[in-house]
């Protein structure tokens, strides 16, 4: 599905709740409203079948951009067109090709077994029962949740609540997927099944995907794209390998080495040195370096493993979201 | 049931199995409503000692007013779902229903209708019995015809709908106010007097009955019993029946209509 999310805003109105009993019955008379920009005019496009990365601080307002998405709620202004549907009309056909998964808040019921919510989804979606069965089997099976489908919700642990999530709001196959921290909380070997599923998902159905995440091995790991927002705007839009393009002058070089070697290697290049451990020796270079330095240190002092990392996205974002500049470009 | 009405027949069987999933709840609710049955029957003879009849109610009809107003009452209190719906937008809980291709009002209405009948064949026995013991020790009959039945159905069915109309109301204030629960209580004690299950209607003084009369809360208790005891008018019952379906109609409108409105100040709180 092609979203296009032209300059939306969007402002809470929160009444300003003051310290003390005086000011609570005062408040019986008199309240001060106040304005909360959430949203303060964010435009994208996203083509049908792309997977795209929403990162940023809490209350940057990702999560706003994503229930605004699923028609949850109404931008103040702005415009907001998904296959030339207005999400917040709430037009079943348009539901019917909506996913939202949250890490908080689920569908399921919780006093009941994960099946019975799935037998009243195909009804809901109007699903043809011995396919949506079958579908039902084989992403229980690559999960690993067959033997909890019978489980009251509330007795399951968060990683098989958050599959058997994910497989409600798969089984209709939807052609736009939203998940806002699906992975919060999870073990590794849960995020990871989670996210092979996502990812396959969107390759084998061509499903446009946007996951919000604090966990950017999840931004890693399946998005080609990311959003930045910050402060309620969009900071940066484009892929990863641009992003480091742009933000990511330097690059980690890591060298273990000899005991014996160690105060050798630390004098090639001491300023950009940034961690030194046991045997190994981190240094910051910058890109265009990067082969010359990789040279002179394989030349200069005995190399038992050399690594070339990008520094962490997080730093990558941090630096972004702080305002720094394309370092690229300076 | 056809395919467009398979997903509300399933959210009704659903609540209905949620309920029987807490086997104590389920089992002290059963208990509690025949200690209830027990505590008005000896309320109303305290009431009744050294009296033959209050107004035009002799002990053994009040009883049966009271019985079948109850449990008709007892079938057209939302209440719960009210709070139910306060916590749901308040807490955001609402996020996943509305995202779903299938109208929230008809979903909630045959989730309450599941809860109702887990509990309405246990009221259904625990008034029916002294129903049954005050016919045979009475010598009561019942004396309903099958233009009666229809009426008692018809009114019935018409009563719990406008229950929940009004319930879904009261629930969407919490799109405006910040904690409605106050008025939802409010509401219930209101409803509880004027539906006629406290009290007949009849003993209420003429001006204030008009007054009830013309409101709809009088399908959820008063009427039904009316019908039971005779006390109906068969000529107003075109103006009844018209009454109530005007009632159903302009909360049905008002409900979709405030729904959507209501919508637009949804803030989906939570993740």
């Amino acid at each position: 599905m092609d979203i296009d999310v032209r300059e939306i805003t969007k402002i809470y109105r929160v009444f300003d709740k003051k310290e003390g009993l005086r000011a609570s019955a005062l408040s019986l008379f008199h309240r001060e409203m106040r304005e909360i920009p959430a949203l303060r005019g964010i435009s994208f496009h996203i083509d049908g079948g792309e997977i795209v990365g929403f990162v940023g601080k809490n209350g940057s307002g990702k999560t706003t951009t994503m229930k605004i998405l699923a028609g949850l709620l109404s931008p103040t202004a702005g415009s907001v067109r998904i296959d030339g549907w207005t999400p917040f009309d709430k037009d079943y056909e348009f539901l019917k090709r909506l996913g939202f998964i949250t890490g908080q808040k689920g569908q399921l019921r919780p006093d009941l077994p994960a099946a019975d919510s799935f037998d009243l989804l195909i009804s809901i979606y109007e699903l043809d029962r011995t396919e949506a069965e079958k579908r039902i089997g084989d992403l229980a099976g690559e999960l690993t949740v067959e033997h909890v489908l019978s489980q009251p919700v509330r007795l399951l642990s968060l990683g098989q609540r958050m599959k058997c999530e994910l497989i409600a709001s798969l089984l209709h196959g939807p052609s736009l997927l939203l998940l806002d921290e699906p992975t919060l909380g999870l073990d590794f070997a849960s995020a990871e099944s989670i996210r092979r599923i996502i990812y396959k998902e969107a390759k084998e159905k061509g499903t446009t995907v946007i996951l919000s995440s604090h966990i950017l091995d999840d931004i890693q790991e399946i998005c080609g794209r990311m959003i930045l927002i910050d402060a309620g705007r969009v900071k940066f839009d484009g892929s990863l390998d641009a992003c480091f393009r742009a933000y990511a002058k330097h690059k980690i070089l890591t060298v273990r080495t000899k005991k014996d070697q160690m105060e050798l290697a630390k004098r090639i290049a001491p300023d950009a040195v940034c961690g030194v451990e046991n045997n190994t020796v981190s240094w910051e270079i910058p890109r265009e370096e990067m082969p010359r330095m990789v040279e002179r240190i394989m030349r200069q002092i005995g190399v038992e493993d050399i690594t070339v990392k990008e520094p962490s996205l997080g730093k990558v974002i941090e630096r972004i979201a702080a305002g720094g500049n394309r370092e690229a470009e300076k | 049931m056809s395919g467009k009405y398979e997903k509300y027949r399933k959210n009704m069987f659903l609540a209905l199995k949620t309920a029987y999933m807490y086997r104590e709840n389920f089992l002290i609710s059963v208990v509690m409503r025949f200690i209830v049955v027990l505590l008005t029957l000896y309320l109303w003879k305290a009431v009744y000692a050294g009296r033959d009849a209050l107004g035009d109610y002799s002990f053994l009809e009040m009883i049966l007013y009271l019985f079948l107003a109850n449990f008709i009452y007892g079938l057209g209190n939302f209440d719960g779902f009210s709070y139910e719906l306060v916590d749901s937008i308040l807490q955001g809980k609402l996020n996943s229903a509305l995202l779903r291709p299938v109208s929230y009002s008809r979903m909630a209405f045959f989730e309450c209708v599941g809860q109702k009948l887990v509990y309405a064949p246990i009221d259904f026995l625990a008034y029916v019995i002294p129903l049954g013991a005050a016919a045979v020790y009475g010598g009561w009959r019942l004396r309903m015809g099958p233009a009666a039945w229809c009426m008692l159905l018809l009114t019935s069915a018409g009563g719990v709908l406008t229950g929940f109309l009004i319930s879904f109301l009261m629930g969407m204030i919490a799109f405006y106010v910040e904690n409605p629960r106050v008025l939802i209580f409010i509401k219930g004690e209101l409803f509880a007097l004027l539906s006629g299950s406290l009290i007949p209607l009849d003993l209420f003084p003429q001006g204030v009955r008009a007054f009830i009369e013309m409101l709809p809360v009088k399908y959820i208790g008063y009427y039904q019993s009316s019908i039971l005891l005779g006390h109906v008018r068969w000529e107003e019952c075109v103006y009844d029946l018209a009454l109530l379906a005007g009632w159903i109609l302009l909360l049905t409108l008002l409900v979709r209509r405030l729904w959507r409105l209501a919508l637009t100040k949804y803030i989906a709180n939570g993740g």
